[in-house]
C-alpha cells in the first residue's frame, strides 16, 4: 500500500547526494594507470628493429632507416604512425625492447581533416623533450622513395 | 590612397590603390557590420543547440550512449540526441560502415535539414580501422558525406567525442552565411 513512498523516499534521499557528472572541459576525469592514449615516441632510444611495425595489426607503423656501413648497425631516419586508423592495442609498446614507444594518456585529438592525424615524431614527442632529438632521416631510403604514400594494395572490392 | 608620380612621365601623376594591412575578412566586417552581428548570433545559436542524428552502428556507440548518460552529460553543450533525421543537424557516425549500409547512411544525410554536419566517430567510420582491408568495409565515411570532424579512436573516450564535439562548435561559430541561404538571397 506504501509502496510508493519507498519509492519517493528512495529518490528524496538521492536528490541531495553529489552529483555524478564530470564538468568536462573544465574538470578533467582521472585516467586510469595503463590506459592507454596517443603514444609518445623517444627517438633517441629507437633501434629501429622494425619489432612495432610488424607486429602492428593496421599496419600503421613506418619505420625508415638505413645501415651504418662502418658500424653495421640500423639508424633511424624517420617514424610515422597513420593515426585515423591505429586501434590502439598497445602492441608497439609490448613489442618494443628499449622503451621507444609508449602508450600515453592524450586522448583530445579530433581534427579537421583527415591529414592531421598523421603523427609525425614532432607530434608524439614525450613532455619535457625538446624537438632537437627528432631525428631528420639522411639516409639512403629517406632520401628515396615516397614512403609516405604506400603503394595501394590489391584489394577485392 | 597615394600619389606616386613616375619618373619620366611629366606631370601625369598616377593615382594607385595602396593595399589594405587588413585581411580581406575584416574588410568585410567594417563593411557590413550588422549582418556580420547576425551571422555571430544565428551562429551562437545553432552551436549551442547541436541537435544529433544517432548513427550507433558498432562499439563506438556504446561510448556515444555513454556521452548521453549522465555522467558525462551531453545536455550541457545543448546536445540532445534526435531518433529522427529531419529533427538532426548533426550525425555523428561511430561504427563500421559496411558496404550496405552506405546507400542508407546517405539517404538519412540527405533527409536532414539545410545547415548540417557531420562527425566521424573512431577509426572505422573516419578509414576503415582495423577492417581497412576487408571487402565489404566503406574505407572512410568521407566518400559519401562530407565530414567535418574525425575523432580517433577505437572506440574514442566519451571525453574525445565531447572534444570533437566542441571542436565543432568553434566551427560553426566561424561561419557566416551558409551556402543555401546565400543562393538565396542572391536570387
Amino acid at each position: 500500500m506504501f509502496r510508493w513512498a519507498k519509492g519517493y523516499a528512495y529518490t528524496g534521499k538521492r536528490l541531495f547526494e553529489k552529483t555524478v557528472t564530470i564538468q568536462y572541459p573544465q574538470q578533467k576525469p582521472k585516467i586510469p594507470e595503463g590506459w592507454r592514449g596517443r603514444h609518445y615516441f623517444y627517438p633517441d632510444r629507437c633501434t629501429a628493429c622494425d619489432a612495432c611495425a610488424r607486429v602492428c595489426p593496421t599496419e600503421v607503423i613506418t619505420v625508415v632507416s638505413h645501415r651504418d656501413p662502418e658500424t653495421k648497425k640500423k639508424i633511424l631516419d624517420d617514424y610515422t604512425i597513420e593515426f585515423e586508423r591505429c586501434i590502439l592495442c598497445g602492441y608497439c609498446e609490448e613489442a618494443c625492447p628499449v622503451d621507444a614507444i609508449k602508450m600515453g594518456d592524450v586522448y583530445e585529438l579530433a581534427s579537421y581533416a583527415r591529414e592531421q592525424e598523421f603523427m609525425t615524431q614532432e607530434k608524439m614527442l614525450p613532455p619535457g623533450y625538446s624537438t632537437d632529438v627528432v631525428v631528420h632521416g639522411q639516409g639512403e631510403a629517406y632520401r628515396g622513395g615516397d614512403y609516405r604514400t604506400k603503394p595501394e594494395k590489391k584489394v577485392n572490392h | 590612397m597615394a600619389v606616386e608620380q613616375r619618373p619620366g612621365a611629366g606631370t601625369a601623376v598616377e593615382v594607385r590603390e595602396v593595399p589594405s594591412l587588413m585581411t580581406e575578412e575584416e574588410q568585410t566586417l567594417h563593411k557590413n557590420v550588422f549582418l556580420t552581428t547576425i551571422d555571430a548570433v544565428t551562429g551562437w545559436g545553432r552551436a549551442h543547440s547541436i541537435w544529433p542524428l544517432t548513427f550507433g552502428l558498432a562499439c563506438c556507440a556504446i561510448e556515444m550512449m555513454a556521452v548521453g548518460g549522465a555522467h558525462h552529460d551531453f545536455d550541457r553543450f545543448g546536445v540532445i540526441f534526435r531518433p529522427s533525421p529531419r529533427q538532426a543537424d548533426l550525425m555523428i557516425v561511430s561504427g563500421t560502415v559496411t558496404k550496405k549500409m552506405a546507400p542508407l547512411l546517405r539517404r538519412l544525410y540527405d533527409q536532414m535539414p539545410a545547415p548540417k554536419w557531420v562527425i566521424s566517430m573512431g577509426s572505422c567510420s573516419t578509414c576503415g580501422g582495423p577492417y581497412y582491408e576487408a571487402y565489404s568495409v566503406l574505407k572512410g565515411v568521407d566518400q559519401i558525406v562530407p565530414v567535418d570532424i574525425y575523432v580517433p579512436g577505437c572506440p574514442p573516450r566519451p571525453e574525445a567525442l565531447m572534444y570533437g564535439v566542441m571542436k565543432l562548435q568553434e566551427k560553426i561559430m566561424d561561419e557566416s552565411m551558409p551556402d543555401w541561404l546565400r543562393k538565396r538571397v542572391k536570387r
